[in-house]
């Protein structure tokens, strides 16, 4: 079994403005191309709620790789998450904590002390989520 | 002042396998693209430790090109935050501790390790009151490399 990923993010804001025969133009760009080789990664997705939320435990979620064997993590160096309406993500005692709404992709590496279970709890209601993580060789 | 802004995410991981007369490949993509107008942009960067750089979350200290400073509400009216960090850094709303899930999107805790992106977004929504609180950027206590180097972006209305 063999893992190749790519992570890319960037971001383009541009700050325009005109007056009294003046234009400022301020161009902020952010970006960033990661290609990640070995480890391993799991995908979990499904429904959860604003009150218990989900707690998914990496060494445990039955997802299994392209060999049809069970993956199991002892570590999370990322985690990226989408979700709708919108989820929180915790990961372990509060770790890195994110939010992902409206389908948009949130992403943070992981860091700090510790268990590695991410609890995801729905921002208002019931939410639809996907959750990716992954641990590096 | 006008803002045109446009915000990627795009992960793709490959999971393959060969075995005897059989190839196998599993495919993961997941990705997301925004774009938005007449919003508002504030961009920082600088240098922390293990105490905390400290940032006000309506007036992060940010000169728009219309020369005047780029201030939030007090409502939440921040979409989202960008975090990057060398060698690594963590960035969170209000605290350095252990950051509780609250379902209203009052907290968030980021971190960035090797120059990668790390980010959140904040939930829209009315009485979500972000405005007394303070943006921490520090590195957490567990690493050995004591000062870092950073840069976030947030972004709104």
């Amino acid at each position: 079994m063999a893992i190749d990923a790519t992570v890319n993010v960037s971001g383009s804001f541009i700050d325009t403005h005109s007056a009294l025969g003046l234009d400022v133009l301020k161009h902020c760009y952010l970006s960033f191309d990661d290609s990640l080789s070995g480890g391993k990664v799991i995908v979990v997705n499904g429904v959860t709620d604003d009150s218990g939320g989900v707690t998914i435990d990496p060494s445990d979620t039955g997802f299994r790789n392209a060999a049809g064997e069970e993956v199991s993590l002892t570590d999370v160096d990322r985690i990226l998450i989408t979700g709708t309406p919108g989820v929180t993500a915790r990961f372990g005692t509060g770790a890195v904590t994110l939010n992902a709404v409206n389908g948009r992709v949130a992403a943070t590496c992981c860091i700090g002390a510790g268990d590695k279970n991410v609890k995801v709890t729905s921002l208002s209601g019931t939410s639809t989520y996907t959750l990716l993580m992954w641990q590096a060789d | 002042m006008s803002i045109d802004g446009h915000v990627q995410v795009a992960v793709d991981f490959n999971d393959s396998d060969t075995a005897t007369a059989c190839d196998t490949l599993k495919k993961i993509r997941l990705a997301s693209n925004d774009t938005f107008s007449t919003n508002k942009v504030a961009i920082v960067t600088g240098t922390c430790g293990t105490a905390a750089a400290t940032f006000a979350w309506t007036a992060p200290g940010y000169v728009g090109s219309d020369g005047e400073a780029v201030e939030f509400s007090s409502e939440n009216t921040v979409d989202g935050i960008a975090f990057i960090a060398e060698p690594y850094g963590t960035l969170s709303l209000e605290t350095q501790a252990a950051c509780p899930v609250t379902p209203e999107s009052k907290s968030f805790k980021i971190a960035s390790e090797n120059g990668r992106v790390a980010m959140t977004q904040l939930a829209r929504r009315t009485g979500s009151t972000l405005g007394g609180l303070t943006i921490n950027v520090f590195v957490d206590s567990s690493r050995t490399q004591e000062t870092a180097s950073y840069a976030f972006v947030m972004w709104g209305y």
